[in-house]
C-alpha cells in the first residue's frame, strides 16, 4: 500500500515553494510521480511526436514549478497538471503548425517522398499500441472522449500505479467511488476498442 | 456484485487492479475458473491496460530537474529568507513582495502598502516607486495604466493583467527595450496563468541589465486575433538600487 499521495503532493508542494534546500529533490519526485501521465497526454491526447514532447515536457516542468506558488489547491495537483500539460502540448502543435503545414511532406534526396509530420505523428502514436493502425487514432479519440471524471481516475491508476486508496485522496474522492469510476472509464473503453460487452 | 450469475463490471474491473479484498477475490478466482464468457471480460479490461502502458524515455525528469534547478538557484539570487509562501497569501496580496524575513518585516509591509498607494494613484500621477534592490516584485501592469510605473534595480516578475474575457489558450508576445532600442527581451507565445481568478501574463525581467533608466514594454496579443492587439506599450523607470 503506498502513502498518502495528496498529503505528498501537498507536502512536496510545500518543500518545492518555501525553497527548502531539498526543493529539486522534491521537485524531481513530484515530477517522477507523474511523468507517465505527462507524456501520456503529450503523445496521445495532444499527438505529439515523440521529439515535440520531449521538448514540450521541458516545458511543462519549467511552468509547473513556476506556477506552483500560485496553485490554490482548489483541485487536485493532477488535474491541474493536466490542464498545463495540455495547454504547453497545444503550444508545441500551433508551433509546429506555423513551422510547417502536416500536408507538407519532404522530399528525399532520390526524389521519393519523405516522411512528413502528419506520418511521424501516425507512426510514434501507433507504435505504442497493439491494435491495428487504422484504428488507432479513432480510439484515442474515444479514449479522450470519456469523462474526465471516469478518466482521470483509471490513467492514474494505470499510468501512475496508484491504488483505490491514493486516487480517492489524490484526486478526493471517496473511496467507493474510484471503483465504480474506473470500472466505467474501462467500459466506454472497451466500447472504444471495439471490445463492446455482449 | 454480480449480474445474474455473473460478477458484475465493477467486481472485475476491482479484480483486475487487485482491489477486491481476500473473500470477494476468491469467490471471483472460483467463478472465473469456469466462467469462459467472464475470463474473456477480465482479459478485455486487461488489454486495456496494455493498451494504455507507455514507455517514458530515460533520463526526461533528470534533464527537466536540472531547468528547473537552474531556475531555482536563479530565483533563489533574488529571494531572502522565506517567512511564507505564496499559496498562504491571499490573492489580493500576491503582487507584495514574498521576501520578508522577520527583522525587515515592518519595513517591507511599508514598501508593500506604498506600492499599493502607487498602483491605485498611477493612473493619475507619475509617480516613481522606490524599492530595495533584489527584490522580488509582481507589480499590477493593466492596459492603459501609467507608463511611468516601476522602479527596481534587480531581478522583477512583471504581472500583466488581460482583458477579462481572455481565453485561456490566448498567447502575446512580449518586447522590453531600452532607451536605444536594444532588445533586453523578446518573448513570444507567452500564455496566460490565472491568479486570483484572473488572467494574467507573468514574466521575469533582470533590470540589471538596462542602460538608462527607462525601458520600452510592448506586449501584444498573438491569439485569438483581436482587433486591437495590444495589451501594454509603455515606458517603465528603472533606476539603480539606491538612486532615488
Amino acid at each position: 500500500m503506498p502513502d498518502t499521495p495528496r498529503d505528498d503532493d501537498f507536502g512536496l508542494i510545500d518543500r518545492i515553494t518555501s525553497h527548502h534546500r531539498e526543493a529539486n529533490a522534491a521537485f524531481e519526485a513530484l515530477l517522477g510521480r507523474y511523468e507517465r501521465l505527462i507524456w501520456h497526454i503529450l503523445l496521445r491526447e495532444v499527438g505529439l511526436s515523440r521529439e515535440e514532447a520531449e521538448d514540450a515536457f521541458q516545458k511543462v516542468a519549467l511552468s509547473v514549478f513556476r506556477g506552483l506558488p500560485d496553485f490554490r489547491r482548489e483541485s487536485a495537483f493532477a488535474t491541474w497538471l493536466h490542464t498545463i500539460a495540455v495547454n504547453e502540448g497545444r503550444k508545441a502543435v500551433r508551433n509546429r503548425s506555423r513551422d510547417i503545414s502536416l500536408d507538407e511532406r519532404p522530399t528525399r534526396a532520390d526524389g521519393s517522398p519523405g516522411e512528413g509530420p502528419a506520418d511521424r505523428l501516425e507512426t510514434d502514436t501507433l507504435s505504442e499500441l497493439n491494435i491495428p493502425s487504422h484504428a488507432a487514432k479513432a480510439f484515442w479519440k474515444c479514449i479522450f472522449g470519456i469523462p474526465q471524471i471516469y478518466l482521470m481516475p483509471w490513467l492514474l491508476r494505470e499510468l501512475c500505479g496508484l491504488d483505490y486508496q491514493a486516487i480517492a485522496e489524490v484526486l478526493g474522492l471517496k473511496l467507493s467511488t474510484v471503483g465504480v469510476y474506473i470500472m466505467r472509464a474501462r467500459t466506454i473503453a472497451r466500447g472504444c476498442a471495439g471490445q463492446a460487452p455482449e | 456484485m454480480t449480474t445474474g450469475d455473473h460478477p458484475d463490471d465493477e467486481t472485475l474491473s476491482r479484480h483486475v487492479d487487485d482491489e477486491l479484498g481476500l473473500e470477494n477475490r476468491s469467490l471471483v478466482m472460483d467463478h472465473l475458473s469456469s466462467c469462459t464468457h467472464c475470463r474473456h471480460r477480465v482479459t478485455a479490461f486487461g488489454a486495456l491496460s496494455q493498451a494504455l502502458s507507455i514507455t517514458v524515455p530515460t533520463g526526461l525528469v533528470t534533464k527537466a530537474v536540472a531547468l528547473v534547478t537552474a531556475e531555482m538557484e536563479r530565483t533563489a539570487a533574488v529571494r531572502r529568507p522565506v517567512a511564507f509562501s505564496a499559496h498562504k497569501v491571499p490573492w489580493w496580496l500576491s503582487w507584495t513582495y514574498r521576501g520578508f524575513a522577520p527583522p525587515v518585516l515592518l519595513a517591507g509591509t511599508a514598501a508593500s502598502l506604498f506600492a499599493l498607494l502607487f498602483v491605485l494613484e498611477s493612473s493619475r500621477t507619475h509617480r516613481v516607486m522606490q524599492l530595495h534592490a533584489d527584490q522580488r516584485v509582481v507589480l499590477q501592469v493593466r492596459r492603459g495604466a501609467s507608463p511611468d510605473l516601476l522602479l527596481v534595480q534587480g531581478l522583477i516578475v512583471l504581472n500583466l493583467a488581460l482583458p477579462e474575457k481572455t481565453p485561456d489558450d490566448a498567447r502575446f508576445s512580449v518586447d522590453i527595450r531600452d532607451g536605444s532600442n536594444r532588445l533586453l527581451l523578446s518573448s513570444r507565445e507567452e500564455s496566460p496563468v490565472v491568479l486570483g481568478g484572473r488572467h494574467h501574463v507573468q514574466l521575469v525581467f533582470d533590470t540589471r541589465d538596462v542602460g538608462g533608466e527607462t525601458v520600452h514594454l510592448k506586449v501584444l496579443q498573438l491569439y485569438p486575433r483581436v482587433e486591437d492587439p495590444t495589451v501594454y506599450d509603455g515606458d517603465l523607470r528603472v533606476r539603480p538600487a539606491g538612486g532615488s
